[in-house]
């Protein structure tokens, strides 16, 4: 690596020795100025950081806090000139300004922003800059586009609106989102961008639903509290810009691969130096799940037509069955057990016995479907939050408070949810050369009793995939226990006395409708409860010493702190995870801290060439440390502490450190505006990386060619063209402690400690991933700028892996730690702003975004073909040489040449399908393409918004439908049984009878006839367990994401109510779903991981229906 | 003024550069070396866990396949369908063996050598379940991750004469001095009595001497001598098991699966078999099925191999014995006295060691009932004397000691389904849905070894004819038959 250190040593010292040369290039001419004042519109309130140019003379200017410009021109400009201004998230405004030589004073007033792609784009490190100079792609949208339609998740909000960015929502409101950029890159390592606020990275982990609960580690799944960015509340984001590859993102190097998003949070720059700007917020939302699986509601609990309650445990007939090939539900109150023969078998053809009750787990009953069981469950949710901000500004200072607060009273019943963020920043100019500015924000989440994701009792949804269809949840949510004095209550204890679950009699017994495997729901959400807590603190503080008018030196902190408590209370007859009770308890603190230091310098060098230059470095420092404790039987019932544990409890710490060291430099040359050349430089230093290869070096390098302006033309219909094209080399780092291996705790003895040898072969030279990245793109505005259209054409391609491969067990190890292997990603995006209709009342805009992505894997390790990404239920995601990363890998049915199903063709499994002897690739999550599109239609004060969103293509392995299908509860497992539980029975269609030699030979020739055999529908869904082709399904959705229709009072209506303009708004989110198959949401994240594309337990997506308002006084 | 900043600046520089990275990644979570008895406690666990636990070797596997137990939920492995995933005993390789290899390396780097000695002994135990589920293995080359990912499989024969090689070298390298440094508290099994490592090592010998009496008698005949002049077990006291405690995480295996889950009851084989002989050992082994008004309590096991849902209702299907499924400090057993009694009536009757083969049947079956506490001399008389029980030398001898050891080793699937496929004894026929009409003769290997260490497996499968890693239909090399005895299905089913 030290080859390249002379790179960046070259660089930076021409960097610096051209810094040093420019004031002798710098002309003393008597100036003219221009000067103003920037407002915005509606509103008039003065706008600071607006960036005003006379492009023609190359001089530009930014204003202060008073909203104030000033340009110094050179001596002798006259003649007609257009003077432009540009603030983020507004539109950019030209006016025309006569120079005659005396100074000229001009206003300019900036509408806010609808026009998103011709905004200031806030760049690496927090650099602003026009877009016109960019030489890759970065796309920019205002906060107000966040937050116009509440969302508690500043991720997910990102979805559709960006093109080449695929956001994958978990359904749960406070839950997580997943957000890649340009595809997946990276095999088994981080592929979601880094997230940046004000110029500081802040930590994105997501404990996600693998990280807490009784699934955590395996891949069971647990309870999803959030990715950690949705705690940046989008009331107080200002604009956020997505910097789409490696090339945008080069400068943050060894985190750049994956693209970065760059959030700018509201300051308190331009409010009134008067009293105090207050601004306010309050939105309520009624929340009704989107889309819940097709049920049956024909046939009951019960196998092959028979069901008796005894205990729900076995003692009746069928009674602890969890699936629906039970008798039909025809409101019989008797007749749902057959007559027996002499052998005490069920004689069929003596039909059902009528002398016998439907018994059920309230007693004997009517046996009959309640096809509103599952949606009954789910409540009406509410969320309400409330924003309020307060700032003022002097001409040197300026401050801003807000305080946020949400809650929410979820869909499950039970379930709360809040989050409290309170806001804090300020900035003054100390003296002419110092200035400084600071924020602190602290965030409180909170989530109680909430529902998790898995293939676990926790998860209600998991409870009506494995269901009786005509079980009434509304019985069960009346009575929580059983009252010990009733008959039954002492039937179910007496008859599980000798089997599982081992119900204990010293707590009371949950009134439940199964006890072979599950819990009531409506206990679980009462009494298995769940409490979550997050404490945060984010800030920055920073110094800039201005040495001269063209350079300055900036030092900064900025930290992100945070806390996490999760504790889940296990009561006593549990029946799972914990039949004895239990207790898990998970207390984690992560941190990130960065300090750095950027010297910032502009200069013209020449009246055609100008010249930036920044450099800097920075330290960061990433701190994890977490404890656990687990109790797994409880003593005395309703005790939650460790010391209530029958046996030891499980406990345990897990603390990780991790240092990188940077430097790094950027240079800009920009001739007339429409040229600019971009180079950058970053060399990383990592703690995790091998004493002598620890240092690696990130080089990018741009153009970006304004050929209107340069070659003059503009045309009526062209209005603006721009051409770019850029390349660069960046990393990705990996985890601690990967280069050698420590003992692992292994199971203790009577409290004894034990430990085993890793599992995972270190690697003692391990190198950092590279990703060169190559873009080029245009920038396009057509009729006067009516039309804007941004396409980018890109590959990068990722080599070096860190994987921890799975190597053969019997080397030792299960997994090895090895550099190898290559991703490509090639595609294509294309962004594109409109506004059909603009007239003085009346304005339509119109934003696409669309983008494709191809991936292909192109090697792996050594002679490796497949590395498995995760597994799911039998479903392997992988990525295979040659072929797009994310394969879904399973077993299908047997096909003939013709592609026809086998079947067995005699002995009892005759006409089953048969499961191929290997497993194959069922499909891919990667979608084809992903696109959205907004409209907004604004009339005079009213203006109305809607967008949709979603993807075509890829595949989802979905165990909600396969299992669904396996209990007999999905409404398509009544093929078979149209006529009872027995009839007509199930033929495969288009089936073909298995090869079968015919003696006296002993190898066949061909495949059999067609099928015709009949099989129990039972059986047929049954065998659908030995290949899980039956749970793919294709993931094509789109979705109706927002809708919006406000109304600004009028200013006398709003002054008569106490404002001085107010704006009422109907929102909704997630309104209509459009999917090619109807059993759950395709929009799937079971968790943040890089095994997407797998299911099980959706909960119900939200459908979000409700009113906002926001005022100021 | 410019000056200063670069001065700053270069200041930052160095800083940054210099700055001492590596001690911050040095693991803070866990040992980069620990001593051997901090080991063995984990292993032994997983041993036992691992060979007679709820998993594909006892209850979900071989015990099933022998007829002790049948799925009474989710009947997939008594119809002979094995899961995916499934394998005999694969993640015995990262998961006991690598552990194992260390205590051998870190007792022969400091020449202690009861370290390398138990180490050799666990070894061998744990190959020789895998090798006798699974065919051939890696073994010469296995554990060498440092240098060899991807290792070519041994035969089973040679993984044989490794282990006989290893166990001979257990017993002789041992130091029974009472000074002599082993494991103290960390041996879970022997509390450090070496002098019972020592008669496990060779009644392991002798049990794997045994295994070859249909392949190699000559090895065979050497081996059991050279094991049984060792020194093997004397009594039950001597017996190789892991008495589980009373409180979580350290409880049988069996029954904390019972706990959660109820997918298996007794085989209707295996209890009409014991209750048809009387045998006093049947409380002990199952329980009495449910109390109702329809049906008498009794014990009663269900067929094998059915279809869910098939069959009589569960509530009437008697469940494995309170011994293991209700007491969570149950003993399970690795090697019993009564297995070694049979193993040396074996050899006796084959004549590859001296002595009574009638005599060494008969303190078999008595050390059975005495390590499950019956004493009751008439009930023992009664069953010795029952004709069927009676010894006879000969053939019928050795089918009477297979049948009697086929009774004692409930609890030990892994072990009764090698002896089952060597000698034949039961004869058991498929259950009635069962997918083939003979019952496995393997495990799986693997399904990831497929991906990650094709080539040798290729070779190892072509080697012993298998069509695919995970075909169960071919008759391994210790049983001494290329092909499987098939029964008609019976019909109708149920």
């Amino acid at each position: 690596m030290t080859d390249k250190r002379w790179f960046v040593r070259s660089i930076l010292t021409i960097g610096l020795v051209l810094l040093g040369l420019v004031p002798a290039v710098a002309t003393a001419q008597e100036a003219t100025t221009v000067s103003g004042q920037v407002k915005s519109t509606p509103g008039g309130q003065p706008l600071s950081g607006a960036i005003v140019s006379i492009p023609s003379l190359r001089v530009s200017a930014t204003t202060g806090n008073d909203g104030r410009y000033r340009l110094v021109l050179p001596a002798g400009a006259s003649g007609a000139v257009q003077l432009t201004a540009r603030r983020i998230g507004y539109q950019t405004n030209t006016v025309p300004v006569s120079l005659s030589g005396a100074s000229v004073e001009q206003d300019i007033t900036l509408a806010e922003g609808a026009i998103e792609l011709t905004q200031v784009v806030v760049t690496a490190l927090g650099i602003e800059r026009e877009p016109g100079s960019l030489s890759y792609a970065a796309q920019t949208i205002s906060g107000g586009r966040l937050s116009d339609v509440p969302t508690q998740n500043v991720v997910s909000a990102l979805g559709g609106k960006v093109a080449g960015v695929q956001v994958t929502n978990s359904s749960n409101p406070f839950g997580s989102a997943r957000i890649v950029v340009r595809g997946a890159s990276s095999i088994l390592g981080q592929n979601q961008p880094l997230i940046v606020v004000d110029g500081i990275p802040i930590d994105n982990s997501a404990a996600s639903n693998s990280g807490y609960g009784p699934g955590a580690g395996s891949s069971l799944g647990g309870y999803d509290v959030g990715n950690a960015a949705s705690d940046i509340s989008a009331d107080n984001i200002a604009s956020v810009t997505v910097l789409k590859g490696p090339n945008a993102a080069a400068l943050y190097g060894s985190r750049a691969a994956n693209g970065a998003i760059v959030y700018t949070t509201k300051s308190g720059k331009g409010a009134p130096s008067q009293g105090f700007g207050v601004s306010a917020t309050f939105g309520a939302n009624m929340e009704t799940p989107l889309r819940l699986p097709n049920y049956q509601n024909r046939y009951g609990q019960g196998f092959y037509g028979e069901f008796d309650f005894v205990d729900g445990n076995f003692s009746g007939v069928n009674d602890g069955a969890d699936e629906s090939w039970g008798p039909r539900m025809d409101g019989q109150t008797k007749g749902c057990i057959y007559l027996t023969d002499s052998l005490g078998h069920p004689d069929y053809a003596a039909g059902y016995d009528q002398s016998h009750d439907c018994n059920q787990f309230f007693g004997p009953g009517p046996w009959q479907a309640h096809p509103n069981n599952v949606r009954d469950f789910w409540n009406t949710g509410l969320i309400i939050n409330a924003n309020v901000a307060v700032a003022r500004s002097s001409d040197r200072s300026n401050v801003r408070l807000s305080v946020g607060r949400t809650n929410e009273s979820g869909m499950y019943p039970n379930n709360t949810n809040h989050r409290t963020d309170i806001a804090l920043s300020g900035g003054t100019q100390v003296s002419d050369h110092w200035s400084a500015e600071a924020s602190v924000n602290y965030i409180r989440d909170g989530m109680q009793n909430q529902p998790a994701q898995a293939y676990e009792e926790i998860d209600p949804m998991q409870g009506f995939i494995w269901f009786g269809r005509q079980v009434d949840v509304s019985m069960l949510k009346n009575l929580i226990y059983r009252d010990p004095n009733d008959p039954l209550t002492k039937q179910i204890l007496a008859g599980t006395t000798k089997r599982s679950p081992y119900l204990r009699t010293d707590a009371p017994l949950p009134y439940s409708w199964n006890y072979s495997y599950h819990p009531s729901p409506y206990w679980m959400t009462n009494v298995k409860t769940t409490d979550y807590g997050r404490n945060r603190g984010l800030g920055h503080a920073s110094v800039t010493y201005k040495v001269n008018d063209w350079i300055s030196v900036t030092g900064r902190t900025g930290r992100d702190w945070y806390q996490n408590q999760f504790r889940a209370n296990y009561p006593v007859n549990d029946i799972s995870p914990f039949g004895q009770g239990g207790l898990l308890d998970v207390g984690e603190t992560r941190s990130e801290t960065n300090n750095d230091f950027l010297i910032t310098a502009n200069r013209t060098l020449t009246p055609s060439l100008s010249l930036s230059v920044n450099a800097g470095g920075n330290q960061r420092i990433n701190d994890f440390n977490t404890n656990v404790g687990q109790v797994s039987e409880l003593v005395i019932p309703g005790v939650y502490t460790l010391a209530n544990s029958n046996g030891s409890p499980a406990v345990g710490l897990f603390v990780s450190h991790k240092k990188v060291n940077s430097l790094y430099g950027s240079a800009n040359f920009n001739f007339k505006d429409w040229l600019n050349v971009d180079i950058t430089g970053r060399n990383d230093w990592s703690s995790t990386l091998p004493k002598n290869g620890n240092s690696l070096f990130y080089p990018s390098i741009g153009a970006a060619f304004v050929f209107t302006d340069a070659l003059g033309m503009q045309s009526s219909w062209l209005s603006y063209g721009k051409l770019r094209a850029s390349w660069t080399r960046v990393g990705n780092d990996t985890d601690p402690y990967q280069l050698e291996a420590v003992y692992g705790a292994g199971t203790a003895w009577a409290g004894a400690p034990s430990f085993t040898a890793p599992d995972r072969l270190p690697n003692a030279s391990l190198k950092p991933e590279q990703t060169t990245g190559e873009e080029i793109g245009a920038d396009l505005g057509f009729f006067r700028d009516k039309l804007i259209v941004n396409a980018t054409i890109y590959q990068k391609s990722t080599t070096n892996q860190i994987l921890p491969v799975s190597i053969s067990p019997a080397t030792g190890y299960s997994s090895a730690v090895v550099n190898s292997g290559e991703v490509r990603n090639r595609g294509i995006e294309i962004a594109a702003t409109m506004t059909p209709i603009e007239r003085p009342d009346f304005r339509w805009n119109v934003v696409v975004n669309w983008s494709k992505n191809s991936n292909k894997v192109l090697s792996l390790y050594g002679g490796v073909s497949r590395i498995v990404v995760g597994n799911y239920w039998g479903v392997n995601v992988t990525a295979d040489s040659g072929q797009p990363y994310g394969n879904l890998v399973g077993y299908r049915w047997e096909r003939d040449p013709q592609g026809h199903i086998v079947v067995y063709a005699s002995g009892p499994n005759k006409g089953l399908p048969i499961a191929d002897a290997s497993q194959q690739v069922l499909g891919n999550y990667n979608p084809d393409w992903v696109g959205g599109i907004s409209n907004t239609i604004s009339y005079k004060r009213l203006s109305f918004s809607f967008s949709f969103d979603g993807q075509v293509g890829g595949q989802v392995y979905s165990v909600t439908k396969w299992f669904g299908q396996y209990s007999g509860v999905l409404a398509n497992t009544l093929a078979g049984r149209e006529t009872d539980w027995n009839s007509p029975g199930y033929i495969v269609p288009n089936a073909v009878y298995e090869c079968t030699p015919v003696p006296p030979a002993t190898t066949c020739t061909g495949f059999g006839g067609p099928d015709t055999s009949h099989v129990l529908a039972q059986d047929y869904w049954h065998n659908t367990f030995y290949a899980q082709e039956p749970g793919i399904f294709d993931a094509t959705f789109f979705k109706l994401r927002e809708a919006r229709l406000a109304y600004a009072l009028p200013p006398s209506v709003a002054r008569f109510l106490g404002f001085s303009d107010a704006t009422v708004a109907i929102v909704g989110r997630n309104l209509m779903l459009f999917a090619k198959q109807p059993t759950i949401d395709p929009e799937t994240a079971f968790d943040t991981s890089n095994r997407q594309g797998v299911e099980n337990g959706q909960l119900p997506t939200a459908r979000s229906i409700g009113f906002t308002m926001s005022v100021r006084p | 003024m410019r000056y200063k900043i670069l001065s700053v600046f270069a200041a930052l520089a160095a800083i940054s550069a210099c700055g001492d990275l590596t001690s911050i990644n040095k693991n803070p979570n866990g040992p980069l070396d620990v001593p051997p008895p901090s080991i063995l406690p984990n292993v032994i666990q997983n041993i036992v866990g691992g060979v007679n636990g709820v998993n594909s070797l006892n209850v979900r596997g071989g015990g099933l396949w022998v007829q002790y137990y049948s799925e009474i939920q989710y009947r997939d492995e008594d119809k002979y369908i094995v899961r995916s995933g499934t394998s005999g005993g694969w993640g015995f390789y990262n998961g006991i063996l690598e552990d194992v290899q260390r205590i051998i390396s870190k007792g022969e780097a400091s020449t202690t050598p009861n370290w390398s000695a138990v180490g050799r002994i666990l070894k061998s135990y744990t190959y020789s379940v895998m090798t006798d589920a699974m065919g051939d293995l890696p073994y010469s080359q296995a554990l060498k991750g440092d240098t060899l990912l991807a290792p070519a499989y041994d035969t089973q024969q040679q993984i044989y004469n490794g282990m006989f090689a290893d166990l001979a070298q257990a017993n002789s390298e041992m130091d029974l001095s009472p000074t002599a440094f082993g494991f103290a508290k960390g041996d879970i099994m022997y509390g450090g009595a070496m002098t019972k490592w020592r008669k496990f090592a060779n009644s392991l010998r002798l049990r794997l001497a045994i295994h070859l009496s249909n392949v190699d008698a000559t090895k065979g005949a050497s081996e059991a001598a050279a094991a049984v002049a060792a020194g093997v077990f004397t009594s039950n006291l001597d017996n190789a098991k892991l008495m589980y405690l009373a409180t979580s995480p350290n409880r049988n295996p069996i029954y904390n699966d019972a706990r959660g889950r109820d997918d298996y009851g007794m085989s209707k084989t295996y209890v009409d078999s014991l209750m048809s002989w009387n045998d006093p050992r049947l409380p002990v082994f199952a329980q009495l099925n449910a109390d109702t008004d329809t049906v008498a309590i009794t014990y009663q096991g269900f067929p094998n191999g059915l279809n869910d849902g098939e069959g009589t209702d569960l509530l009437f299907i008697s469940r494995i014995g309170a011994f293991w499924r209700e007491i969570p400090n149950a003993p399970m057993d690795l090697l019993t006295y009564s297995e070694v009694l049979f193993l040396e009536a074996e050899a006796a009757e084959r004549g590859w060691i001296a002595g009574s083969a009638a005599t060494l049947y008969g303190d078999a079956i008595r050390a059975s009932f005495a390590q499950y506490g019956i004493t009751d001399t008439a009930q023992i008389n009664a069953y010795l004397a029952l004709p069927q029980v009676q010894y006879v030398p000969g053939a019928t001898g050795l089918a009477r000691i297979a049948y009697q050891k086929w009774v004692s080793m409930f609890m030990q699937g892994a072990e009764a389904w090698t002896e089952v496929r060597r000698t034949g004894v039961p004869g058991l026929v498929p259950g009635c849905r069962a997918v083939m009409r003979h019952i496995p003769e393997r495990l799986p290997y693997d399904d990831n070894e497929a991906v990650l260490n094709k080539t040798n497996l290729d070779a190892a499968v072509a080697a012993q004819g298998f069509s695919a890693g995970n075909d169960i239909t071919k008759p391994l090399w210790f049983t001494g038959r290329t092909t499987s005895v098939t029964y008609p299905p019976p019909t109708p089913c149920p």
